[in-house]
């Protein structure tokens, strides 16, 4: 089957500083890919780059077969980007930030009404009508999802995307992410909690230092690295085992 | 040191650390000072100079036993006291009330009563700045009248008073907006007052510029407002009786002042708290049905940044100028007297011009800033980097050119002359998008270290901004000009006028939008700012 997503050979430098070295992966239709990382890994450069925010040193991004670097805008037009810390036009209110997306995306008013409505309703959205200056991170949250999920883009990339969310709204995402993915979309996500890419995750990637360490789905993790919890497993490739976490601890 | 000192120590360290956030390095500090005192001393002193005389003239002027001058200074301070109050009682309301940092003060072992003062000290730096400028009204007074040194001294001290009552009234209103308004409310609410205090200011400024040529008129208009002035309730009548050293007057300015300043100090730093917990509205179930419109990409864009600038007070006022500036001068012209109508009409619509001119390069940089405050967002939607430009430089322009058309409009009317105007209005249009876009230049090139929408530009892009839109200005109404009058300057040959004030100046527009193009290619107006981030 077709990848939805390739990565080949992507780098980032930021001057002397290597954010992201030569790291390749590829999404299937179906999958969700779990990025994962210790902070300063490079895991949101990685998405910055996946979604067009910022340019690649060096390497190619393919999104549903069309090159990120010669057409952008058809890439951004087939994918969804819900960001670890939305920042919103804080003078539109919720309503008129979704009709805004909407046209942009050049959506049929019919099917985004219904899209918006039954979205409202699953994460009990009820304050489109105010300004989004006056949101919670939460409702702004919410919000942003609603922006991606109305659209059902065949790429959704979700930075952190439980983060402020009510354990309701956060289990209801997961259901809706999987059942997304099962009707043929590519999920990339970032996040640290482990158990939710542990539940997830068909397949996980782990980078460190800008490289990745580790790939594969749960059970080629567990077999390569003999040990049982995807925590273990984290904690040992990012150089932070057991004996090592006890050790600060006991210094501390 | 104590907490007070602990609090005021970290903002002062916070505003210095502003410039260096950003990587950049800013001006040294004596530099600002200098400037600030340039500032107050160039507007000071010719004040002082004006209103000796002011005072001279009016003191001999008695209403039901009470001087002209006496009046005035009265007027002065309800101005400054009214001036100070709409402009602090948001701010304080948003600084102390409803804000992020007082949020995480509250979560330290610091009393809230400290937290209160420390932030009313800090809020008060910020916003009684207009409070300096009674300053030399005061001493113009005194040396009028003929006050001792000691007597000045006095005045000073009574002035704190005064000022503490003030302070302390702003802070209980405050108090009780917090519990009702929203913050963004409280925002716009106080971004609206500034600048109506502001027009209110140049308003004054122009009526007092004809005080001392008309003595009488001013007088006679004086004398119907004596007995409410001069009303025993005013806090402005106790300070002028406390500096005639007058008991009455000193005793009411030192009770009211230290009850209002000890009633704010408990009541106030006690609800900081219910600041927090306010309503902000109740949520409600939201009818998708007929609530939504589609557009087309471009289309889009245009509506949601014409709602954006709606809705940005500071981008609404500078759009309301460019109609108040011709209008207050026009009428300032006609009511001096002086010069006939088309005399009135030509510095009127010059005058809106350059602040169109001018305003426009601002007015972009703002609505820029707001779509850089909100980041990444706009990268990864699928439209082309600058159709978010073109958009705002569109929607800048035109709505610069339809306030220039309406009020040259109105002008044509009263003058019955609408060639002139309007002929100025189609060569002005160019230019101003040709500075809208050198806007969205301005904000990357010489950003804010703040990255505030108010003022988008630091000191150099603002000045760039004035000297770029002073020559668009320049530009428009010469074009304007010469096609209406034909004749500028009797004495040139014909075709060195058309060349002089047609040709030139159509020749600079393109160079200058040259320019601008070129300069906005580039740069990427997406990444404002060097990003380390990993």
């Amino acid at each position: 089957m077709n990848e939805l997503v390739r990565v080949s050979n992507l780098k980032k430098d930021f001057g002397k500083v290597i954010a992201v070295n030569s790291i390749n992966f590829g999404i299937r239709p179906g999958e969700i890919y779990g990025f994962l990382g210790p902070n300063g890994a490079g895991k949101t450069t990685t998405i910055r780059m996946l979604t067009g925010i910022l340019i690649p040193t060096d390497g190619k991004i393919e999104i549903c077969g069309i090159d990120l670097e010669k057409d952008p805008i058809s890439v951004k037009s087939q994918i969804g980007v819900v960001p670890d810390e939305p920042k919103l036009y804080e003078n539109m209110t919720g309503q008129e930030f979704l009709e805004f997306i909407g046209s942009i995306f050049s959506m049929k008013k019919e099917e985004m009404v219904k899209k918006i409505s039954e979205l409202c309703d699953a994460f009990e959205i009820n304050f489109l009508e105010k300004f989004i200056g006056d949101y919670s991170h939460g409702m702004k949250q919410k919000l942003i999802l609603t922006s991606v999920l109305m659209r059902k883009p065949r790429v959704i990339f979700l930075d952190e995307a439980t983060v402020g969310l009510d354990a309701k709204s956060a289990k209801i995402l997961k259901m809706l992410l999987r059942k997304y993915a099962d009707e043929g979309s590519a999920i990339f996500m970032t996040t640290h909690v482990l158990e939710i890419a542990e539940k997830m995750c068909d397949r996980i990637g782990i980078i460190k230092d800008g490289t990745i360490v580790a790939e594969g789905s749960l059970s080629e993790l567990r077999s390569k690295s003999g040990q049982q919890s995807l925590e273990d497993i984290f904690l040992n490739l990012t150089g932070s085992n057991e004996e090592e976490v006890k050790e600060i601890i006991d210094n501390l | 040191m104590s907490q007070l000192g602990l609090l005021l120590r970290y903002k002062l360290m916070m505003w210095s650390n502003i410039p260096k956030r950003r990587g950049r390095r800013g001006m040294p500090l004596f530099v600002y000072v200098l400037i600030l005192a340039g500032i107050f001393a160039g507007i000071s002193i010719p004040a002082y100079f004006l209103f000796i005389d002011t005072f001279r003239n009016y003191s001999s002027i008695i209403f039901n036993g009470v001087s002209l001058a006496d009046i005035f200074v009265e007027i002065s301070m309800i101005g400054i006291f009214i001036l100070v109050l709409v402009t602090d009682t948001p701010s304080i309301a948003l600084n102390i009330f409803m804000s992020d940092d007082v949020e995480f003060l509250l979560s330290l072992p610091i009393s809230q009563p400290t937290i209160f003062v420390s932030k009313t000290i800090e809020t008060m730096v910020q916003g009684g700045f207009p409070a300096l400028f009674l300053i030399p009204i005061l001493i113009a007074y005194a040396t009028a009248t003929e006050m001792s040194w000691y007597a000045i001294i006095f005045m000073f001290l009574m002035y704190i008073l005064y000022f503490f009552i003030l302070t302390a009234v702003s802070a209980l209103i405050a108090l009780g907006v917090s519990k009702v308004a929203s913050r963004s409310g409280t925002q716009r609410f106080m971004i609206f007052t500034s600048l109506i205090v502001y027009v209110f200011a140049i308003i004054l400024m122009n009526a007092v510029g004809s005080l001392n040529s008309n003595t009488t008129a001013t007088a006679n208009s004086f004398a119907h407002y004596v007995n409410t002035v001069n009303s025993p309730f005013l806090p402005s009548t106790w300070f002028l009786d406390a500096i005639k050293m007058q008991w009455q007057g000193i005793l009411f300015l030192v009770v009211a002042s230290g009850g209002l300043s000890i009633l704010a100090y408990i009541v106030a730093s006690n609800g900081i708290l219910t600041g927090f917990s306010r309503m902000t509205g109740a949520n409600k179930k939201t009818s998708h049905k007929k609530a939504y419109r589609i557009r087309g990409p471009i289309m889009a864009f245009v509506s949601k940044d014409i709602k954006l600038m709606r809705r940005e007070p500071s981008i609404l006022f500078l759009l309301i100028y460019p109609a108040i500036f011709p209008l207050i001068f026009f009428a300032g012209s006609i009511f001096s007297g002086h010069g006939g109508m088309i005399d009135a009409m030509i510095p009127a619509i010059l005058m809106s011009v350059f602040v169109s001119s001018m305003y426009t390069v601002m007015a972009t940089a703002s609505l820029v800033s707001i779509e850089i405050k909100v980041g990444d967002f706009v990268n990864t939607l699928p439209v082309g980097k600058r159709t978010p430009l073109w958009s705002k430089a569109f929607v800048i322009m035109s709505s610069f050119a339809i306030v220039m058309i309406v009020t040259f409009a109105i002008l044509s009317i009263i003058f019955g002359d609408a060639f002139f105007p309007m002929i100025t209005v189609v060569f002005s249009a160019p230019i101003l998008l040709i500075l809208s876009f050198f806007g969205v230049y301005a904000t990357i090139k010489w950003p804010n270290s703040i990255g505030g929408i108010r003022r988008p530009l630091n000191t150099t892009g603002s000045f760039v901004s004035m000297g770029i839109g002073f020559l668009g200005a320049v530009l428009a109404f010469s074009e304007g000009f010469y096609v209406s009058e034909n004749q500028i300057i009797s004495f040139l040959p014909a075709v060195l006028e058309f060349f002089v004030f047609f040709v030139a100046p159509v020749l600079v527009e393109i160079i200058l939008a040259y320019i601008t193009f070129k300069l906005l290619s580039k740069v990427d107006w997406t990444k404002p700012y060097k990003s380390e981030e990993r």
